[in-house]
């Protein structure tokens, strides 16, 4: 699994980096955590509400800070 | 699922405006641009919108505020937003506030102006308009 969590590096995108990581050790999920911060990568993907979760190259949420044990279920499904 | 949204000033902003042909879709343009260098959101792809490209869908549906600009009563951009599923906060419409419009014209300072102060008018709790 790749993830990419998108966001220009405030506070909030930040939780939801951690939330991630967060989640894959608590699922035992393995995944590739990749953060994007540039603001033309982001837009260039069409993301204009940060910040965002992509698997697998496709952008499953944006502007939403989900708990770990919601990424948990998100990445399980 | 905690709602917060990554803009530390109250929400994400986003204009789209129609850009057609005429004077006044190509003066809602230069408006949204406007207001993107000012720093009250940033421009959407409208065309992204209206051509289904899922990422600027789930952009316009996950914005706090949508502003629309269409520059006339056809509403073309409103129309694309409802489309999407987006729903607009606030919607301008530049021959309803008298301007005229002129196809295959170019836009003038005087309509951009008109415009702004209109759009000031609809978002009156804003304190980022001239």
């Amino acid at each position: 699994m790749r993830i990419e969590v998108f966001g220009t590096g405030c506070a909030k995108c930040k939780r939801l980096e951690k939330n991630v990581h967060e989640a894959l050790a608590k699922s035992g999920i393995k995944a590739e955590v990749i953060k994007i911060e540039d603001i033309d990568a982001i837009t260039d993907r069409g993301i204009m509400v940060t910040p965002a979760l992509a698997i697998d190259g496709d952008v499953k949420l944006m502007g939403k800070v989900p708990s770990v044990d919601e990424l948990v279920e998100f990445f399980r499904a | 699922m905690e709602e917060i949204k990554c803009s530390c000033q109250g929400g994400t902003v986003i204009m789209y405006s129609c850009s057609g042909n005429a004077n006044l879709g190509q003066a809602c343009n230069e408006l949204a641009q406007r207001l993107m260098e000012r720093g009250v959101g940033r421009m959407g792809c409208l065309a992204g919108v209206g051509g289904h490209v899922p990422n600027m869908v789930l952009s316009a549906q996950s914005a706090d505020e949508i502003i629309v600009l269409d520059g006339c009563q056809m509403g073309c951009a409103l129309k694309i937003m409802e489309h999407a599923g987006a729903k607009a906060s606030v919607h301008l419409v530049a021959t309803e506030i008298g301007l005229v419009k002129k196809n295959g014209k170019r836009w003038t300072e005087d309509e951009v102006q008109a415009m702004d102060e209109a759009l000031a008018q609809l978002r009156p709790s804003r304190n980022v308009f001239v």
